[in-house]
Order: C-alpha cells, then sequence, then structure tokens
C-alpha cells in the first residue's frame, strides 16, 4: 500500500478560538493526526463558522450563508471537513442539515455564493474531532500507536452542551476516547451542567458562580486530576473563572487540558513541543506525570 | 368556553436534556425586548441542585385548553385564539394588575417594568426561539396531544 | 411593543459582530498570540480570514448583499456599529 493510500486526509476548520487563543491545541492537532497518518487539508478560504449564539441570533441568513460559505469551500474541493469547537460543529451541521433538507434555503444561500464562483451541494460529510478519532482513525489503531499512556490520571471530562444534542453518541465516544489512553473517568454530579459561556452575555455574576464555580467545585470534590474536554470556549471559561475564582484561602488549581493536547503527549510529544505552558492555569503537574508514565 | 384544539402546538421540555445553558432565555430575550438580560425572559429555567435526578425546571406559559388568567383578568385583555390556540396578552387593554400572575398555576405572566403590563411567551408567532435555540434539545414543539402522551412516560409511567 | 434603543444589537454582542464584519472572525488575533503561534512553528496567522484580505471582502460583500450592515446599523467609515 503506497503511502498516500494509507494517509487519510480531512480539511480541518479550525475555528476562530483554537487559533487565536489555544494555538497550543492547533499545534497538538497537528502533531497527533501527522502522527496517526490523517493529512490535514487547510480551508484558507474559510469566515467564521459564524458561531451559533450571536451571529445566529442577529442575523439568521448572514449566519447560514456564511456557514453554507464553508462547507462549500469543501465540497467543492471533496474533502470532509473536520472541526474540534463544539460551537463550529453545531453551525456548520445545523446548516448542512438545513440545506439538505430545505431546497429554497440552499437556492438562496447558493444565488449569494455563485458570483464567486462557489456552491453548497451538501456533497461532504462534516465529522466532530471526536467522531475522526474514534470512527475514522480507529480505537485500534490509536490503541496501537500510542508511547505511553495516562496511567490512570483521573479525568473529568467536559462534554459541553453542542454535542449533548438529542441521539448524538459523541458522549459515549469521547468517554471510550479518554479510557482508550488510560484514564479514568471520573463522572461528577454536574458534568452535564454549562460551564456558562452562553449566561455570560448575560450575567456575568451569574455564569460565574452558578455555573463555573458549581462545575469547578463538584470536580474538585470528586478529585479529579483534571478537565478533559474538546471545546475551546468551555477550556476557556473553566480557566477564567479559575483565576477569578482563587482566593488565598480557596484556590482552584485544576488544569483543563484538551484531549488533544493528551493524545499529542501520549504519541511522544514534548509538552515545550506543544506549547502547554501557554495555558493560563498551569498544567506542568498532569503533564509531568504523564511524562513518567511507561 | 374555548374550544380545545388537539392539533395546538406546545413547547414541551426534558429536564433530562437540558444543562442550563440560559440560552434559550437570552433568545427569548432578545426577540421580545432586543436586550441579553435573561431576568426578562419569558421563559425560565429554575436550576434545582438538590433534586435527585432533575436539576432542572423549566417555566413556561402552557396555553392552556381553559386558562385560569384569562378568567381572572378584570379588563378581558386576555384572549385565546380558537384556530392556534395560543393565549394572548392584550398591552393595549392590559392594567397591569397582575390578578393572572396570581391566578396562574405556575404564576407564569411577569410584570414587565419597563412597559408597566402584563407579559407573558407568545410562542414567536409558531416559532419559538426557545426551542430554535436549545443547544440540546430539551425543549421541543409538539401537538397538545402528542405531549400528553410523552408525559406520563418521561414521570416514569408507560 | 419594542422600546427604541440605540442600537439593534445588544451591548455584548456588539464586539463580536463588530469583529464578524471587519474580520470575517468574532474572535480578534492579538500580537501575543501571533507571536506565540510563530515560537510554535504554526504559520503566525491562520490559515483563515486570518489571513487574507480577500476573504474578509467577500465576507463583506456578502453582509452588505444581505442587508445586514443596514439592520445593525453599522458604519463602514468608522467601522463600528453606530450606538
Amino acid at each position: 500500500m503506497s503511502i498516500q493510500q494509507k494517509c487519510k486526509t480531512i480539511m480541518m476548520f479550525w475555528g476562530c478560538m483554537i487559533p487565536t487563543v489555544e494555538p497550543y491545541v492547533e499545534k497538538a492537532t497537528r502533531y497527533s493526526l501527522e502522527k496517526l497518518d490523517v493529512k490535514i487539508i487547510e480551508m484558507y478560504e474559510a469566515t467564521c463558522c459564524p458561531d451559533p449564539e450571536i451571529s445566529r441570533t442577529m442575523g439568521i441568513d448572514l449566519w447560514r450563508t456564511l456557514a453554507g460559505r464553508n462547507i462549500s469551500i469543501a465540497n467543492m474541493s471533496k474533502n470532509n471537513i473536520c472541526t474540534i469547537c463544539n460551537g463550529c460543529f453545531d453551525t456548520l451541521t445545523k446548516v448542512d442539515s438545513e440545506l439538505r433538507e430545505d431546497p429554497r434555503l440552499s437556492e438562496n444561500v447558493n444565488n449569494v455564493l455563485k458570483r464567486y464562483g462557489m456552491e453548497y451541494d451538501g456533497s461532504s460529510r462534516i465529522y466532530h474531532m471526536i467522531e475522526l478519532l474514534h470512527d475514522t482513525v480507529g480505537v485500534d489503531k490509536l490503541k496501537s500507536v500510542i508511547d505511553r499512556d495516562l496511567s490512570g490520571l483521573k479525568c473529568a471530562p467536559q462534554y459541553g452542551c453542542r454535542i449533548l444534542r438529542e441521539k448524538s453518541d459523541l458522549k459515549v465516544k469521547f468517554d471510550r476516547l479518554i479510557t482508550l489512553i488510560g484514564g479514568e473517568i471520573i463522572h461528577t454530579k454536574t458534568e452535564r451542567l454549562c460551564c456558562g459561556v452562553p449566561a455570560m452575555y448575560s450575567n456575568p455574576d451569574f455564569a460565574l458562580h452558578q455555573r463555573a464555580e458549581v462545575k469547578l467545585e463538584d470536580i474538585r470534590e470528586a478529585g479529579a486530576d483534571c478537565i478533559v474536554l474538546f471545546c475551546p470556549a468551555c477550556a476557556e471559561r473553566f480557566e477564567r473563572a479559575e483565576m477569578a475564582l482563587t482566593t488565598e484561602d480557596n484556590e482552584f488549581n485544576i488544569s483543563v487540558l484538551n484531549y488533544l493536547e493528551l493524545l499529542a503527549l501520549c504519541l511522544g510529544a514534548l509538552p515545550e513541543e506543544i506549547g502547554t505552558h501557554l495555558h493560563r492555569v498551569p498544567v506542568d503537574q498532569v503533564v509531568g506525570r504523564i511524562l513518567k508514565a511507561k | 368556553m374555548s374550544k380545545v384544539n388537539p392539533t395546538q402546538e406546545v413547547i414541551v421540555f426534558d429536564p433530562e436534556k437540558c444543562t442550563g445553558c440560559t440560552y434559550c432565555m437570552i433568545a427569548c430575550t432578545f426577540k421580545h425586548h432586543q436586550s441579553t438580560d435573561f431576568e426578562r425572559s419569558f421563559i425560565r429555567i429554575i436550576d434545582d441542585p438538590e433534586s435527585p435526578k432533575v436539576r432542572f425546571i423549566a417555566i413556561h406559559c402552557a396555553h392552556c385548553d381553559d386558562p385560569y388568567c384569562l378568567a381572572s383578568c378584570p379588563v378581558e385583555a386576555i384572549v385565546k385564539d380558537v384556530e392556534s390556540g395560543l393565549v394572548k396578552f392584550n398591552t393595549n387593554r392590559c392594567i397591569g394588575c397582575m390578578a393572572c400572575q396570581i391566578a396562574c398555576p405556575i404564576s407564569n405572566p411577569r410584570f414587565d417594568r419597563e412597559r408597566r403590563v402584563m407579559l407573558k411567551c407568545d410562542f414567536c408567532d409558531g416559532d419559538p426561539q426557545c426551542v430554535k435555540f436549545c443547544t440540546t434539545g430539551a425543549l421541543q414543539k409538539m401537538m397538545r396531544e402528542e405531549a400528553r402522551k410523552e408525559f406520563p412516560k418521561r414521570l416514569g409511567g408507560e | 411593543m419594542k422600546k427604541k434603543l440605540p442600537s439593534p444589537v445588544p451591548p455584548p454582542f456588539q464586539a463580536a459582530i463588530t469583529n464578524l464584519i471587519n474580520q470575517g472572525q468574532i474572535q480578534s488575533l492579538l500580537d501575543f498570540w501571533i507571536d506565540e503561534r510563530a515560537g510554535l512553528g504554526l504559520p503566525d496567522r491562520p490559515p483563515s480570514a486570518y489571513s487574507s484580505e480577500k476573504v474578509v471582502q467577500q465576507a463583506q460583500e456578502i453582509i452588505k448583499e444581505l442587508g445586514f450592515d443596514k439592520r445593525i446599523k453599522f458604519d463602514w467609515r468608522e467601522k463600528r456599529l453606530r450606538t
């Protein structure tokens, strides 16, 4: 089998948060996918997904058209799309299904796109990174290529609201991906609870104390070593909340790691190579434990 | 007495799917007040951390078949639309006496301090924003009859 | 029914919407992160609207064609929302 045949290709939709505030996740993703023989095709012409909250609320036509435009880039180059961000995944999959189901909507979008020589045709599949790793790369391959594992690191998964949609099996696959690299899943009472991102638009104090703090306290009480997630918005919220909530006699020091960082470390990456030092809340302790593991 | 419409659409909440993200409240507030202050929302997600099974309760207008609010209104500002089944408030008539809030079993109508009238869910003309923007599918729109069959199951029955 | 407000965009949404129109992305890319990206061996500007003026222009034309700019009272000269 030639190298070309062995490689899987995927068009990455990086979104806005990972490249601009969590580039260590982008780096860890590039490292991991290379090790897993997945070739990344860049989406140079991508705009914002746009986000499923503010942009969708303010202008649903614009939201749908820009998302349709992003999907059309993959359609025209005959690629499938993968995204790590739950928000991007929500926008792209929602718009894709709307445009597939309603010819009137896809016609409206294509009327705008045609002047740029673009066309939405619904031929691409949109993957969440969980699906790409679990289904496309596959659990057997993942298991066979890791150099070291998490050796029972206690991981509190943060699924994020948008992958807890009806009929979504992403939660189960996420759990399996954690155990696959040797993590112990710590389930908490509040694991379904939102991290507080949407509530920030309405009442930042509520978002901090009634959402992030409640979750962080629960996770600390459950004895987790770290929070593991995919969604960059949840990650940013938790780290900011920990900084805001920490006082002299109440320290929040829970590492918040993207699954792809843990995977890259298990695949042999060095922490400085993937930039784990750039986290707002230090992750050294957790990373040190992983490096010591066989 | 208003005629019961079995095909009337209602909002149904599944507490096991709710994550308390509050975006239903923000979407509702934006639609009706062009604001993001979810205290003004017509749907309220109530947090009950002590509840053994489900954490959230949604309080929203059920557009009752035989509305108590309508019966209590002294100025006939409330009507039940026979065709759609929606319970509508006429803000041009409302005097803000709050009788409807007292009469409602879940105290749903709220006094809006800015407009000095009672306000509540208007079902967004058939396209409820809370349902549209619900991140997990916890809020759904379905026919009253369908909802009546669904509810006992959710409460642990057949 | 609705009270007239200075901007149709509520304050908590304004920064994101302004960024979307000016940059084609709701999140700004700070110089700090441009340097850190380069330090990680990543392209200093992400491969998307962040590194393509043409893509931003295309997004802006779509915004105008759909009348979104007028609806939210965007001032193209000042590159900000009228508040």
